[in-house]
């Protein structure tokens, strides 16, 4: 059950946001007809702009068909097991999403060829689902200010998780992202979105697909809620653009192993499972800047499991904490805006060499619990669990070569903070490198 | 004269003097041995106790879930001593228990620093399949009667969360410490024959020149678990299945010290043995150690809770006369070498004179000088004194899947085992040699 005060807080969050909406001029709505497009023919319509898309009688019905593609090839030094081999088909989704009736938008993905087993072998690093289907909502928009979703999308949380694994700066997710942040789930949710200010409130089936693996189902019924600002909005200031978040989740999680994991980017756990019972609260705060050409991205989140009942004897012990931050900077080197994504002026095969950019990012994560003069053990009864975390270094290069494809570099150093529980005994720090080749339609 | 004769000697007695104290300084003192800290652990001179606390719900699991290897934590507490971070399973194989489990301590999975009183594990055996709880003891000290290393063993009664679990046998863990206390050595290559009941019985047969066939089945690694090397045990066992029998002894000699083989055989043959090298199962119960920089490997027995089962007059040869697809490979051709049949026969009858040899200890409590009983041999005394000593645990012990009567008709078959057995078997063994 969820806290009536956790709830109402929500609550008055959201009423805030929408009374804060309410006093700003008008948005333009969420799928506006894309720039040249002309109006809304009659009848059935094939097109391709800039996606395959059907129409049927106008706003009636409109499909837009989605191809997601990606390979990766990876390399790792020895000591290190990449589960699913060197080369890796990262994803191979279909969709389609639209708009019928002219209020309601929907969207239907799917992944291509889908192995549960294989799925968890390979230890897919940022979206690990038991269903071959990602996202399937239907969104009624009638109202801009208070738009409800309902059906298997992103829970509400992290700016990162939330962001398309197609739209994202790095090839692999940031670990606090990929590990603490919830993803999908099933469930509902009332959003809203301005110029100034946009909110995101729901309750979900559990707290998403990164917190269920093996035997564990993740928490039970969770509420989250994710609050945006762009408090500077100067016109024609780089500063405009920038918007801060916080967000949060709240659910029960039932007793067992079931924490959060606490993953290297191989996929092998850095820390152990540990029994938990209680209410599970994650916060985060996050901030985006894309001016011109630059981004710069921040997250901190923050995990708090309680151990109701968990100890040797019984008793309660203190929380389960998962913790963690990144910076990230992009920088376009051949000119092209940031916002909205990339989209190359001089594509390859058009004259030009594409887009360039390159990325960076810092990031930590730990996890562990807060039991002052306690010695740290390591067993999952522990009254005081020994911490572990670890640091990693990101720097990328991606290549837009138009606008569907995409060439993505990365090399990431990584440590492992306890050495003995790094993969290799005598070693913590590894080099890893991954090449992604995307196509999107 | 005189005077200058005693100057002499005295300067020869100074100089040997200052030269024995040079010596004297300059040998190294030989070395403090290091003493054994699980000495008291394993004495089998007492009842022990020890004291699990667990979480209930754990414990509960635990038992419910017998069958899997499931690890929870525990706190460990023996002597006045408690070790928290300690891991505990179930374990066994046949002897699984979801009402008495059978338990495997860990003290150092978590925590790779931590031991007790210098051991990493220990198993406590829950005794479900021998109504005596001795058998497994028994045999293990008769083992090391004959000079065969063998893991030391206790009996203790175990609490859990302060209530009596019952009865356990303590049992040294077979691992490092146990070759390196008793081979000096311990970075050779170790390896747990594992066999399921479901599993195709092994009898020691060549099944190609893969690595693979051999491991984890039957061959588990218990050391250098990365790096098995299960090419020199692939390569005995082709020698012991197709190696010419003109060279078959120099070929194995290398691999196997089939005296030393032999002796395992002798011993368990003579403990009636069902479940062991030759056992009625195929292989089984047993740990291969092939020493460092050496394909030379021994046999350490394990698991004796089917020795004494059947009765004193189980035959010498049992399971080596056998049809030939059910008769181990390396017995059959150890079969054809007489005098390698003879040295397995002298075995026995050693084992026999082991088990009749008189006791140096006094007699059992129950026993009063006024009053001697008849002769007794060691193995008789042995029991007679390991049953007063866990007599009253056993008969309190609420889980034991046996009642008290069977424990004491146990006994007394045991005891019958143990009179009788030497002289059915000398029989045996005159009409081997012509007697």
């Amino acid at each position: 059950m969820i806290r009536s005060s956790a709830a109402l807080s929500v609550l008055l969050l959201v009423t805030s946001a929408a009374a804060a909406r309410a006093q700003e001029p008008a948005p333009t709505p969420p799928t506006a007809v894309a720039e040249g497009e002309q109006q809304e023919p009659e009848g059935f319509e094939m097109r391709w702009n800039p996606r395959p898309s059907l129409r049927i009688a106008g706003d009636m019905l409109r499909v837009d068909l989605r191809v997601k593609l990606q390979l990766d090839w990876r390399w790792a030094p020895d000591e290190i097991e990449l589960r699913g081999g060197l080369f890796q088909l990262q994803r191979r989704r279909v969709g389609a999403e639209g708009v019928f009736l002219k209020h309601f938008e929907y969207e239907i993905e799917r992944e291509l060829d889908f192995n549960p087993e294989a799925e968890a072998l390979a230890g897919s690093l940022d979206e690990v689902d038991d269903s071959p289907w990602r996202d399937v909502f239907v969104n009624f928009r009638y109202f801009r200010d208070a738009q409800i979703k309902v059906g298997k999308f992103k829970v509400p949380f992290s700016l990162e998780q939330i962001t398309g694994p197609t739209n994202l700066d790095f090839v692999y997710r940031s670990r606090i992202a990929a590990d603490l942040a919830p993803g999908r789930d099933i469930g509902a949710m009332i959003h809203g979105r301005g110029r100034v200010v946009g909110y995101e409130f729901g309750v979900f089936q559990h707290d998403g697909e990164n917190s269920k693996f093996d035997f564990n189902e993740g928490a039970d019924t969770t509420a989250a809620g994710r609050f945006l600002v762009r408090p500077l909005r100067i016109e024609d200031s780089e500063l405009d653009a920038l918007e801060v978040g916080v967000s949060a989740t709240v659910g029960d999680v039932p007793e067992g192993l079931n924490t959060l994991r606490g993953r290297s980017t191989w996929g092998d756990d850095f820390f152990f499972d540990a029994y938990v019972k209680g209410r599970r609260v994650r916060l985060g705060a996050e901030v985006n800047w894309e001016p011109r050409n630059f981004s710069v991205k921040s997250e901190y989140i923050r995990t708090r499991d309680e151990r109701e009942g968990q100890g040797i004897l019984a008793d309660d012990l203190p929380a389960l904490i998962g913790q963690g931050w990144y910076v990230g900077a992009t920088w376009v080197v051949t000119g092209e805006d940031k916002s909205g994504g990339v989209e190359p002026r001089r594509p390859l095969f058009g004259g030009g060499v594409g887009a360039i950019e390159l990325a960076g990012r810092y990031e930590r994560m730990s996890m562990g619990s807060d039991a002052p003069g306690e010695p740290e053990e390591t067993n999952p009864r522990a009254i005081n669990l020994l911490e572990n975390g670890e640091r990693l270094w990101t720097i990328g290069l991606n290549w837009y070569l138009n606008r569907w494809m995409r060439i993505q570099l990365n090399g990431i150093r990584e440590t492992i903070d306890d050495i003995e529980r790094s993969p290799f005994p005598t070693q913590n720090t590894f080099w890893l490198g991954v090449a992604r080749l995307q196509l999107v339609l | 004269m005189l005077r200058r004769g005693l100057a002499v000697r005295t300067a020869l007695a100074f100089a040997v003097w200052v030269w024995a104290a040079t010596a004297w300084a300059q040998t190294p003192s030989p070395p403090t041995p290091t003493p054994d800290l699980t000495a008291e652990f394993f004495s089998d001179d007492i009842v022990h106790e020890i004291r699990l606390t667990i979480n209930p719900r754990d414990w509960q699991q635990l038992k419910e879930e017998f069958q899997k290897n499931t690890y929870y934590a525990c706190w460990f507490t023996y002597g006045g001593e408690t070790l928290k971070n300690v891991m505990i399973r179930s374990r066994g194989t046949g002897s699984r228990s979801g009402v008495k489990p059978g338990l495997r301590v860990d003290y150092n999975r978590f925590d790779a620093k931590q031991r007790f009183r210098g051991l990493k594990s220990v198993v406590l055996r829950n005794n479900t399949q021998d109504p005596t709880m001795l058998h497994e003891r028994v045999a293990m000290k008769f083992f090391q009667r004959m000079g065969v290393p063998a893991p030391r063993e206790a009996h203790a009664r175990l609490f859990v969360n302060d209530v009596y679990a019952g009865l356990y046998t303590i049992v040294e863990t077979i691992d490092k410490d146990f070759l390196s206390r008793n081979y000096q050595e311990n970075d050779g290559h170790l390896y747990e024959y594992e066999y399921d009941a479901e599993d195709e019985p092994y009898y020691f047969t060549y099944k190609g020149d893969d690595p693979a066939a051999y491991t984890p089945k039957p061959f588990k690694p218990a050391t250098h678990e990365k790096d098995p090397d299960l090419a020199p045990v692939v390569a005995m066992i082709k020698t012991i299945n197709e190696a010419p029998d003109s060279e078959f002894r120099g070929a194995i000699a290398q691999f196997l010290d089939l005296n030393k083989v032999l002796t395992h055989i002798a011993i368990e043959n003579f403990l009636a043995e069902i479940d062991g090298f030759l056992g009625n199962y195929a292989m089984n119960n047993f740990y291969l150690y092939r020493f460092e920089n050496k394909n030379l490997t021994t046999i350490i027995p394990w698991d004796k809770s089917h020795t004494f089962m059947v009765g004193p007059e189980h035959s010498i040869w049992h399971n080596i006369h056998a049809p030939s697809w059910l008769q181990n490979r390396l017995m059959e051709r150890i079969m054809d070498h007489p005098d390698l049949v003879d040295f397995y026969v002298s075995q026995i009858e050693k084992a026999a004179g082991i088990a009749m040899e008189p006791p140096v200890t006094t007699p059992a409590p129950t026993e009063t000088l006024d009053t001697p009983a008849p002769q007794k041999g060691w193995l008789e005394t042995e029991i007679l004194r390991q049953y007063n000593q866990i007599r009253q645990a056993a008969l309190e012990d609420p889980y034991k899947p046996h009642s008290n009567g069977d424990f004491e008709a146990g006994i007394q078959q045991l005891l019958f085992f143990a009179r009788e057995r030497a002289n059915l078997v000398r029989p045996q063994v005159d009409r081997h040699f012509g007697r």
